[in-house]
């Protein structure tokens, strides 16, 4: 049983071989995960849904083709997906020559009770804005490491990089984002529990 | 450890305490060295994980997965590939690529090994081709021509390996049953073929003859197997019409055509003679013309470095009839022929250059001169034995004079030096002998 609750295994088999049902419990499981990491990648949220959609049909296409490994079969299923993924942007990139476009999405904590709201959306979108100072790499790293709070060896897999490498970026990143925020963690009331 | 790397390693610490349940003062309060710095990025860490991560709207969730559905249908309905089809596909093809590589291979091998030379990694090669060459010949013709080719490749191959003395018999082997080959093959021809392609063999002889007449001289190994050489650049006995016996000399012998080159190139003049025209004959008056010496010493080869010639011929020509005056060369000892033997199987002529050598040595008789003026009736080795000593009355000689010295090249027209000195059985008229040696007082 995988960390997604089902036979990872045996669902992507099924999937291979046609069954829509199967698909689409992995469909559901992954399509924000890879919406998310698209969207960190290029900043735009309707390019982000529009290679999404893509995305699925690449991986249809592709899906007979990937092998199933006997150990962590959702971990590299899933560092697959990633693959998919950035080559689809590269394709994009250099077909629409597109600069990596701001974040414009608000992002909304998960906590915020309603009394601290207009506190916290300030300081959400100067978090925000910080975010869109980062390079894709380093929005790519934060996104896996902090908002989809994956460890760093799933991060390490996922982005092809090694660990040593992610734990140096995601330092590099969260001193940018201290930097370009400067003392707002004084004035803040979001405190870790 | 670096600063950096010290710190990172501590943040590290940090973030997986905190993930773990602990608080941000916990780590700072472990680290207060750090706590400045490390408390502004752990601060943004745990609102960073705070934060609701962007979900995909339902409209494009559905739209994508519509899409997604359609592409699987599409995968269902996608033909299955035949594993055994594509297998042998495969193996059909990799076999075609395999086979085209290894003609190619063996053609570029073959072209390779044609300028090989004998002892080489290809020279087998070289002659595997050559013998398939012949087994798909479509017609003698074709035959004939390409065993020329190949004789002429084995000619090339024995004159590139001259200074290699390894192996040279093989070569030479190769070389003199190639021409024989070669030879045979255009005698089966018919006659205009024949005539064209024996022409082609003696052009083809001939411009190696010039080669090696101008081939420097090198050591001794090089000049024997130039001799070789030029020996196979002669016709074979096969094909050169031997001259008949029954020639005398009133008739006029008229020597059947040799189709190949008789004439021979030497580089290096191959013997010398050793004696020279001071006989004692001169002292002798020819006052019985009709003795012939009983005991006539057996002509000395001066020169026998040549190869062995094979049988000697019988004398051919045989002077019958009465002896013709001196000729226009008194002083000359004419009867000291005393050139190498040729070898029978290769009857040469002389090049018209040795008329001119002869002035310093015992002159040979032309063989228009010797059809009917007999020559060589002495010994050759008349510095030793002056032959007028030992000259009987014609009454014996008849029976008894034998020149073993004889010159059986009239009929080939290859008068000159070279004749070749063999016994005789039919006796030597003493009237010739007289007469020459009235006239030359050298007794030649």
């Amino acid at each position: 049983m995988s960390r997604f609750g089902i036979d990872f295994a045996s669902t992507l088999s099924q999937a291979q071989a046609g069954d829509q049902v199967a698909f689409d419990s992995i469909y559901g499981l992954l399509a924000d995960t890879l919406f998310r990491y698209l969207y960190a990648r290029c900043g735009d949220r309707a390019l982000a849904e529009e290679l999404t959609s893509d995305l699925w049909v690449r991986v249809v296409e592709h899906l007979p083709s990937f092998k199933i490994p006997n150990s962590d079969p959702e971990v590299v299923f899933v560092a697959w997906l990633y693959t998919i993924a950035r080559n689809l942007l590269a394709d994009t990139y250099r077909r629409r020559r597109l600069e990596v476009a701001p974040l414009n999405d608000t992002i909304t904590s998960h906590e915020v009770s309603p009394d601290d709201r207009v506190i916290i959306n300030d300081e959400i979108h100067e978090l925000q804005l910080a975010l869109e100072q980062l390079t894709a790499e380093q929005r790519e790293v934060i996104l896996l490491r902090f908002i989809e709070q994956r460890s760093n060896s799933e991060v390490a897999q996922l982005t092809g990089r090694s660990e040593n490498a992610v734990k140096v970026m995601q330092h590099r990143a969260l001193t940018s984002l201290a930097r370009l925020l400067g003392g707002k963690r004084k004035t803040s009331k979001v405190t870790t529990s | 450890m670096p600063y950096r790397e010290q710190f990172n390693t501590l943040l590290q610490e940090c973030l997986a305490r905190i993930e773990a349940g602990e608080s941000i003062d916990d780590c700072l309060r472990d680290h207060p060295e750090h706590a400045d710095e490390l408390a502004d990025l752990l601060w943004l860490a745990t609102q960073l994980r705070t934060l609701a991560a962007p979900k995909l709207s339902e409209a494009t969730r559905q739209q994508a997965r519509i899409r997604a559905h359609a592409a699987l249908a599409a995968l269902r309905n996608r033909p299955t590939q035949r594993p055994f089809w594509g297998f042998g596909m495969r193996l059909a093809l990799g076999s075609l690529a395999t086979f085209v590589f290894l003609l190619g291979s063996l053609g570029i091998g073959v072209a390779a090994a044609q300028t090989s030379l004998p002892g080489q990694a290809l020279y087998g090669l070289k002659r595997q081709s050559e013998e398939l060459r012949l087994q798909f010949a479509l017609s003698s013709l074709q035959e004939a021509e390409l065993r020329l080719q190949f004789a002429s490749r084995r000619l090339d191959e024995a004159l590139a390996s001259l200074n290699d003395c390894t192996d040279a018999d093989e070569r030479l082997r190769e070389l003199a049953a190639a021409n024989d080959a070669a030879w045979q093959a255009i005698s089966q021809l018919e006659p205009i073929a024949q005539q064209q392609l024996r022409e082609r063999f003696n052009d083809m002889m001939q411009s190696y003859q010039q080669f090696l007449a101008n081939l420097p001289a090198s050591n001794a190994c090089q000049d024997s197997q130039s001799e070789t050489i030029v020996a196979e650049l002669a016709p074979t006995s096969t094909n050169t019409p031997t001259p008949t016996n029954t020639a005398t000399p009133t008739d006029t012998p008229t020597p059947t055509n040799t189709p190949r080159p008789v004439a021979i190139v030497r580089r290096t003049p191959t013997f010398t003679p050793t004696f020279t025209p001071t006989a004692t004959p001169t002292e002798q008056p020819t006052s019985t013309p009709t003795a012939t010496p009983t005991e006539t010493p057996k002509p000395k080869r001066s020169n026998n470095h040549r190869p062995a010639p094979t049988p000697e011929p019988i004398p051919t020509v045989q002077p019958t009839s009465v002896p013709q005056p001196p000729t226009s060369t008194p002083l000359r000892p004419t009867a000291t022929v005393t050139t190498e033997p040729t070898n029978e199987a290769y009857p040469l002529p002389a090049p018209a250059t040795s008329e001119a050598t002869s002035t310093e040595t015992p002159e040979a008789f032309p063989t228009d001169e010797t059809t009917s003026t007999p020559a060589v009736t002495l010994p050759t080795d008349v510095t030793t034995e002056p032959t007028a000593t030992e000259i009987q009355p014609p009454s014996t000689i008849v029976e008894t004079a034998r020149p073993t010295a004889t010159n059986d090249k009239p009929l080939e027209r290859t008068p000159g030096p070279t004749s070749t000195a063999t016994s005789s059985k039919p006796p030597v008229p003493s009237v010739r002998v007289e007469e020459k040696r009235t006239a030359t007082p050298y007794g030649g």
